[in-house]
C-alpha cells in the first residue's frame, strides 16, 4: 500500500494538504500526518512512505533536519522529499538543494501541483 | 641699521671723563645721555629705556657703578653696561663682570680708542645675545605649540572608539591606541617596537604585503576581533612630507584603522531575519486562505453542485454568485502573493542579497519562455501577440530567470494596457553598443504622456488618473525590472510609440566569444 506523510505544526496547513490528496485514498494511498519533524521521522523510519511533504519552518527539529537524516540514512534515502517553506529566500532553495530535497516548493503552493506531484510520484 | 642712532649713557660724578667720554663717543656717531651717580642714572634709564648701552664709573656717590649694576638686573634689566675703572681697581672690574657688566675699560692715556672698540663689541655682544634669545623663545613657543598639537592628536587618538595601529617600513609597531589593544584583547604594556605580524597573528599580513608591492591605494578588509566580534579594517600608506630639508616624500609605515562592525552586521542580519519572518508569516495564512478557497470550489463543483436541482433560477444565480465570490478571492489572494513577492524581491535586489547566476543564454529561449508565459493574458484579451527576432543574434550574458522575468513584467504591462491592436516583442543588435542586444516591447494601447515617463520607474508609481481607472498590480513590476537590467549592466527606458502605444526596451551586454550557450 503506497503512503503518503505529510508534515507540518500549522494545523491548518496540515488539514489542506490532507483534504488536498485525500482523494488518493480512492487509489488505496494511505495518508499519515505529523506535526513535528521528530515524529516525521519516526513516521519515516517505521513506515517508509513514498513521498514526504514536509514544512521547513517547524520548532526543535526543522524541515532541512529531517530531510538531511532521510537522506543520509541508506534504507530511506528513496523517499521522495518535497520541501514547502514559506520563506522564499535564496538561501533556502540552496540550503534545500544541500540536504538532498528532491522538490522544493514555495507556500501559498497551489493544491492541484501538490496533488499532481504525488500522483506522479506515486505512479498513479 | 642708518635710522636708528644707537643711545649710550654715560655715567661719571667727575664732569671731566664725562664731558671727555661723551664727546669721544659723540664723535663716533652715538647719540650721548649723561648721569651723575647710579641713582640719576637709573632715574634716567627708568624714563628712557631706548637708551642702548651705559658706559658707567665705577666709584661714585649716592651708588656706585657695582650696584647700578645690580639693581638694573634685579629689575630685569639687561641693558649692556661697560665698567670704566682705574688701573688700580683691576679686582673692580672682574666684580663687575660677574655683577653682571658685558665688558670694562681702564681709565687711561689709550681710552680714546678702547672706549670705541669696546662699545662697538659690546653692543655686537648684546645684539648677538639678543638674536640667541630670539631663537630661543622662538623655539620655545614652537615646541609648545607643538606640544599643545601633540596633545590634542593624544587626546583624540587615546579616545577615538576605533583601533589605530602604525607600524614603520619593518613592520614593526610605532603607535597602538587603547581601543585597538581592547579590540585584539592586546597585553597592557608598551608595545612600541614589537612585530605587528607576530603581535596580530597574522592579521594584516595581507595588508602589508599589499602595501608592499608598493600599492597605494587604501583597502579594506574584515577582521575577527576579539569576544567573536567583527572589525572593518582600513589601511593606508604613512608618507612624510619633508618639506624642510627639500627632499621627496618618503613612505615611513603603515596606517591601520579598524572599527567594530559588529552592531552593524547584527542590523543586516537582523533584517534579513525581519523580512524572511514577516514573509513567513504573511504567506503562512495566505496559504490557508487561497488553499481552502480552491478545495471548497472543487469540493462544491465535484460533489455539491452536481446534487442540485436543475431548472431552478434563484438557485443557480446562487450558485454563479458563489462561484464569482469564490473567483475574487482567489484573484485577490494571488495578488497579495504577488506583491509579498514583488516587496521582498526588490528589497533583496536593493540590499545586495540575492544570488545571480550568469550564463550565456540564447535571446530566442528569452523571448519563447517571456511569450509562452503571457500567452494567456493575450488570449484573454484578443490582443495579438508578434515576435520578431533578429538573425544571428549572439547569446547573451545574463541570468535568465531574472530576465524572463523583465519580459514577463513588460509583456503583461503592455497587454494589461491595451485593449485592442497589437503587441510586438522584438530583438536586435543594439545600434549604439557594440556587442549588446536590444529587446524592445511595443504596444498599441494607452501610452503614457511624457511627463509620466519619467516616472514609471520609480517604486509604487502608477501613472494616469488611478482614482478613475485604477489598474491592478501595486507598480513594483517596473522598478524591479530596472534594477534587473541595471545589474546585467544593461539600461532600460521607455518611449511613446509613434502613432499611440508605448515601447519598453533594454539592452544586455553579450556573452563573451569564449563562453558557450549552456
Ligand atoms: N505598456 C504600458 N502602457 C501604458 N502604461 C504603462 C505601461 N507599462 C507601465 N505603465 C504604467 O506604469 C505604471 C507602473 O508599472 P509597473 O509595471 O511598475 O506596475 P503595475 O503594472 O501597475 O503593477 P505590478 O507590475 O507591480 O503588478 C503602471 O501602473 C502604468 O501606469
Ligand atoms: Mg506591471
Amino acid at each position: 500500500m503506497p503512503k503518503v506523510l505529510i508534515v507540518d505544526d500549522e494545523p491548518h496547513i496540515r488539514y489542506l494538504l490532507e483534504l488536498t490528496i485525500e482523494e488518493l485514498e480512492a487509489d488505496g494511498v494511505l495518508l499519515l500526518t505529523a506535526d513535528n519533524g521528530e515524529t516525521a521521522l519516526e513516521i519515516i523510519q517505521a513506515e517508509k512512505p513514498e513521498i514526504v511533504f514536509l514544512d521547513v519552518m517547524m520548532p526543535k527539529m526543522s524541515g532541512f533536519d529531517v530531510c538531511n537524516a532521510v537522506k543520509s540514512s541508506p534504507d530511506l534515502s528513496d523517499t521522495y522529499i518535497v520541501l514547502l517553506t514559506a520563506k522564499g529566500q535564496e538561501f533556502d532553495k540552496q540550503k534545500g538543494q544541500d540536504v538532498g530535497a528532491d522538490i522544493y516548493m514555495t507556500k501559498p503552493f497551489n493544491p492541484d501541483d501538490v496533488l499532481n506531484k504525488a500522483r506522479e510520484v506515486l505512479g498513479l | 641699521m642708518n635710522a636708528h642712532i644707537v643711545k649710550i649713557m654715560v655715567v661719571d660724578d667727575d664732569p671731566f671723563v664725562r664731558e671727555l667720554l661723551s664727546t669721544i663717543l659723540e664723535g663716533s656717531g652715538y647719540g650721548i645721555v649723561t648721569a651723575e651717580h647710579g641713582l640719576d642714572a637709573l632715574e634716567k634709564y627708568r624714563n628712557d629705556p631706548t637708551i642702548d648701552l651705559i658706559v658707567s664709573d665705577v666709584n661714585m656717590p649716592e651708588m656706585d657703578g657695582i650696584q647700578l649694576i645690580k639693581t638694573l638686573r634685579e629689575q630685569q634689566q639687561d641693558v649692556p653696561i661697560i665698567m670704566v675703572t682705574s688701573v688700580s681697581s683691576i679686582s673692580v672690574a672682574v666684580d663687575a663682570l660677574s655683577s653682571g657688566a658685558i665688558d670694562y675699560v681702564l681709565k687711561d692715556e689709550g681710552i680714546q680708542e678702547t672706549i670705541n672698540i669696546t662699545v662697538k663689541r659690546a653692543l655686537e655682544k648684546h645684539q648677538l645675545k639678543l638674536q640667541n634669545r630670539q631663537l630661543l623663545a622662538d623655539l620655545a613657543a614652537k615646541t609648545s605649540e607643538q606640544e599643545d598639537t601633540l596633545s590634542y592628536l593624544t587626546a583624540i587618538i587615546n579616545n577615538m572608539p576605533d583601533g589605530l595601529l602604525a607600524t614603520n617600513a619593518q613592520s614593526r609597531i610605532t603607535l597602538v591606541n587603547p581601543a585597538i589593544v581592547k579590540m585584539f584583547g592586546l597585553p597592557d604594556t608598551n608595545l612600541v617596537g614589537r612585530d605587528c605580524n607576530e603581535l596580530f597573528k597574522d592579521k594584516f599580513q595581507e595588508m602589508q604585503q599589499h602595501f608592499c608591492a608598493l600599492d597605494e591605494a587604501p583597502m579594506t578588509t574584515s577582521v575577527e576581533l576579539t569576544g567573536g566580534r567583527i572589525g572593518s579594517a582600513v589601511g593606508a600608506v604613512i608618507r612624510k612630507k619633508q618639506t624642510a630639508s627639500g627632499k621627496p616624500e618618503e613612505r615611513i609605515g603603515n596606517l591601520v584603522i579598524v572599527r567594530d562592525v559588529t552592531s552593524e552586521k547584527e542590523i543586516d542580519r537582523m533584517k534579513d531575519d525581519f523580512i524572511s519572518t514577516v514573509s513567513h508569516e504573511l504567506r503562512t495564512p495566505l496559504t490557508s486562505v487561497l488553499g481552502f478557497t480552491r478545495v471548497i470550489k472543487k469540493k462544491l463543483e465535484e460533489v455539491i453542485f452536481p446534487l442540485l436541482p436543475i431548472g431552478d433560477p434563484k438557485l443557480e444565480r446562487t450558485v454563479s454568485q458563489v462561484l464569482e465570490s469564490i473567483r475574487v478571492i482567489v484573484v485577490e489572494g494571488e495578488r497579495l502573493t504577488n506583491l509579498i513577492n514583488d516587496v521582498l524581491d526588490l528589497s533583496k535586489m536593493e540590499a545586495g542579497k540575492i544570488e545571480w547566476k550568469f550564463e550565456p543564454v540564447s535571446v530566442e529561449e528569452l523571448l519563447d519562455r517571456s511569450t509562452d508565459a503571457t500567452a494567456a493574458l493575450f488570449d484573454q484579451k484578443g490582443v495579438e501577440l508578434i515576435k520578431v527576432i533578429a538573425e544571428d543574434l549572439p547569446p547573451v550574458n545574463c541570468d535568465k530567470d531574472r530576465i524572463i522575468q523583465v519580459g514577463i513584467n513588460l509583456l503583461s504591462n503592455a497587454v494589461k494596457f491595451t485593449d485592442k491592436g497589437t503587441v510586438i516583442i522584438r530583438a536586435e543588435r543594439a545600434a549604439e553598443i557594440r556587442e549588446a542586444v536590444r529587446i524592445s516591447v511595443l504596444d498599441t494601447g494607452i501610452g503614457i504622456s511624457e511627463e509620466d515617463r519619467r516616472q514609471v520607474f520609480e517604486k509604487f508609481k502608477q501613472v494616469g488618473d488611478t482614482l478613475t481607472d485604477r489598474p491592478k498590480g501595486t507598480g513594483l513590476g517596473l522598478p524591479i525590472c530596472k534594477q534587473i537590467v541595471e545589474y546585467h549592466g544593461g539600461s532600460i527606458q521607455v518611449d511613446a510609440r509613434p502613432g499611440g502605444g508605448s515601447v519598453f526596451s533594454f539592452v544586455l551586454p553579450c556573452a563573451q566569444p569564449d563562453q558557450h550557450v549552456g
